[in-house]
């Protein structure tokens, strides 16, 4: 009894050696098209995972509360925040606090915007929170798709892809979201560009460590630190390249950040035939584009302006324009260049979510 | 060397390849996992005894740490239930073999601090696990001292590819872990005389993890290697009952994926267990005990343990009558 025994057991052991991997199901052919459980989605569901937190895990700061720049000690120059200017009113949210919270509910010059970030993919984009006449708040649903925020509303329920900037599920599934422009630049260049603007503080009704970034410091630089599948890679740029891209008419370029000049570089572009401004520095960590061609067909070509920030371009009209797009000085004061929409994000992403984008060449 | 013990020399070299043959990458059950490596019950058993036992464990992993300081949590609570249920048969005198089988019950719930929060449960088969024992040295005299070494696999029976609405869920609300571990074990105990009735006991385990793809082919997830030494002592407070008083040491390596480790994972854990078993007769015995944690140091923003309550019922077939386990 006892040797059989002591058989049985060997038996079992080298049958599990020879059984040392247990492959998961493929999720690629559980479902077909954008259905899951019954929900109809527009991007593929078997892409869309569980990021673990669940609804709200992440929670979002629905209570903003701010201080001005020169009350702010928790932010070296190197860190990153985003701006945005809504008539004259200019706020600035801190990547390191949006890594915990990944929404921020707020409102600029009384109108409702969502700044939303996903740390993930580095993307941090405006949103207008009024839809369809009504003003709702946006939450974190828990759900990634490639590496990717969802936000839901919470009127509707209804899931949004932030990189696409379109309600993905639910009610307002193909509604695509008003973008408000964000400037995402260093906290040093922000300072000396805003000095009087309000900055998101830590005060955010939850208790976190904002000296430290959620995912690690390296994770903006480590290629290798990529926590879900990317299901199109494109190896022309290293993954956590930090790119400003822009689509016209689906078609997709993006500008690496680190290749522009360290001071503030003008890029009159052309794109799918239409006419681009690109402007960025490689120091400030910061890029934006905007249309050149005006409502009343007139083409301007800029030429940078260093030293005299947010100032940052003339065009051959004399003509100041600031960060955000708006002139604050010449013939055409306070007229704005059109948004093109681009924001910036890691190479990877970029390059999953949209197909085989052009890379500008410097 | 007679046939036995040639026999009992080759398995154990069996075993040992057994264990090493797994790659030395980590896999542990996070916090929210079965606790099936802390809940192995001391004193092996031998000699055609055979010990049964059935546990059912709430565990609330509703603290926020960050590295080694508290955070208020106001948005989310967590417990993970697991019911193991324990087989332990004496091979030998010196050989024994010990099998748990687990059943979870993962539950989450979010957005406390919304209007609308939202929960979620899992519950499925969990992992089982699969050890020998040897019983390496036994002095009788007291103070008494044995030794005992051991070795065995977590097996994944648990599911590792649940889904919520559709969506593959995170890797700590799974049932089970999706991959074969390789485990070392290791105890020595000490009893003292009938007129100190004290028994002490320190056991060390280590297990190495394999992998699993979690997303699809060449996406490989691996949990941290666990390392949990736990020492104690207990004694009798009467005729039917004993308490037992346990410092827990438990320290887990980051989890990987794609061999990169993964942010908030991993770190280490010291937690005191007070346990009161009870004696029903000379064969059946019933425990309870809890869990509280000390202190920890975690990697980044981690869940973990509030506290845990174990309740066992154990039936002892034994030779040997009159034992707690």
């Amino acid at each position: 009894m006892k040797s059989i025994s002591f058989y049985l057991v060997t038996l079992f052991a080298l049958t599990a050696v020879s059984c040392s991997k247990v492959t998961d199901s493929n999720p690629d052919t559980e479902f077909e098209g954008g259905d899951c459980n019954g929900e109809n989605w527009l991007i593929p569901c078997q892409q869309v995972v569980d990021g673990g937190p669940d609804q709200d895990g992440i929670p979002s700061i629905d209570d903003p509360q701010f201080s001005t720049v020169s009350e702010i000690t928790f932010l070296e120059d190197w860190e990153l925040v985003m701006g945005v200017k809504v008539g004259d009113n200019i706020k600035a949210y801190p990547h390191v606090i949006l890594y915990y919270h990944e929404i921020v509910n707020d409102e600029v010059d009384e109108t409702p915007i969502a700044l939303t970030f996903c740390p993930l993919t580095g993307s941090g984009i405006g949103w207008e929170r009024t839809i369809n006449g009504e003003i709702t708040e946006f939450g974190v649903s828990g759900l990634i798709h490639k590496n990717n925020l969802i936000p839901y509303d919470r009127n509707t329920g209804s899931r949004w892809s932030q990189m696409l900037n379109k309600s993905v599920n639910g009610d307002l599934k193909g509604l695509d979201i008003s973008t408000v422009n964000v400037v995402e630049m260093t906290w040093g260049a922000w300072k000396e560009a805003f000095p009087d603007s309000e900055v998101l503080n830590t005060n955010t009704g939850f208790n976190r460590n904002y000296d430290k970034y959620l995912y690690g410091e390296d994770y903006p630089v480590n290629n290798s630190r990529i926590l879900f599948p990317i299901y199109q890679e494109d190896e022309r740029l290293d993954r956590k390249t930090l790119v400003h891209g822009i689509n016209i008419r689906s078609v997709s370029k993006v500008y690496p950040i680190a290749l522009f000049n360290p001071k503030l570089q003008v890029i009159n572009d052309v794109f799918e035939g239409e006419k681009i401004l690109i402007v960025g520095s490689s120091e400030m960590k910061v890029a934006i584009s905007f249309f050149r061609t005006l409502a009343d067909g007139t083409e301007l070509e800029f030429q940078p302006l260093n030293e005299d920030l947010p100032v940052i371009a003339k065009d051959q009209e004399g003509n100041h324009w600031d960060i955000f797009g708006e002139a604050v000085s010449g013939p055409r004061k306070g007229e704005k260049l059109k948004h093109t929409g681009g924001y910036n994000a890691y190479w990877f992403a970029w390059a999953d979510f949209f197909n085989f984008p052009q890379i500008n060449s410097f | 060397m007679t046939l036995n013990q040639v026999t009992k020399y080759l398995l154990l070299i069996v075993w040992i390849a057994v264990l090493f043959s797994f790659k030395g990458t980590a896999q542990t059950c996070s916090c929210a996992g079965a606790p099936l490596l802390g809940a192995q019950s001391s004193a092996p058993v031998f000699g055609g005894d055979l010990l049964i036992g059935i546990s059912h464990e709430y565990h609330d992993i509703s603290k926020l740490y960050v590295n080694g300081d508290i955070v208020e949590n106001e948005s989310t609570f967590r417990t993970t239930q697991s019911t193991l249920m324990e087989v332990h048969y004496g091979l030998s005198a010196k050989l024994s073999l010990s099998g748990t089988f687990t059943y979870v019950k993962k539950y989450r719930q979010t957005g406390l601090h919304t209007q609308n929060p939202q929960s979620l449960a899992v519950s499925g088969v969990g992992d089982g696990l699969l050890m020998l024992k040897y019983k390496f040295f036994d002095r009788l005299k007291p103070p008494s001292l044995q030794a005992t070494i051991g070795g065995g696999v977590k097996v994944p029976l648990g599911g590792f590819d649940m889904r919520n609405d559709g969506f593959l869920l995170n890797a700590d609300m799974q049932p089970g872990t999706g991959a074969w571990d390789g485990i070392v074990w290791s105890e020595l105990t000490s009893s003292f005389d009938s007129s100190f009735p004290l028994n002490l006991f320190l056991i060390t385990s280590y297990r190495f993890t394999g992998s699993s793809e979690r997303f699809g082919t060449n996406d490989i997830y691996q949990f941290g290697n666990e390392l949990i030494t736990t020492t104690g002592g207990s004694t009798s407070l009467g005729e039917k009952i004993g308490y037992t008083a346990v410092l827990q040491y438990r320290s887990a390596s980051s989890d990987q994926r794609n061999e990169t480790k993964q942010p908030n994972t991993g770190g280490f854990w010291v937690s005191h267990v007070s346990k009161l078993s009870y004696s029903i007769n000379d064969r059946f015995s019933a425990h309870i005990d809890g869990r509280i944690p000390l202190m920890q140091e975690l990697n980044g923003l981690q869940p973990t343990t509030s506290y845990a309550i174990t309740v066992s019922f154990f039936v002892n077939l034994s030779k040997r009558l009159n034992r707690f386990y």
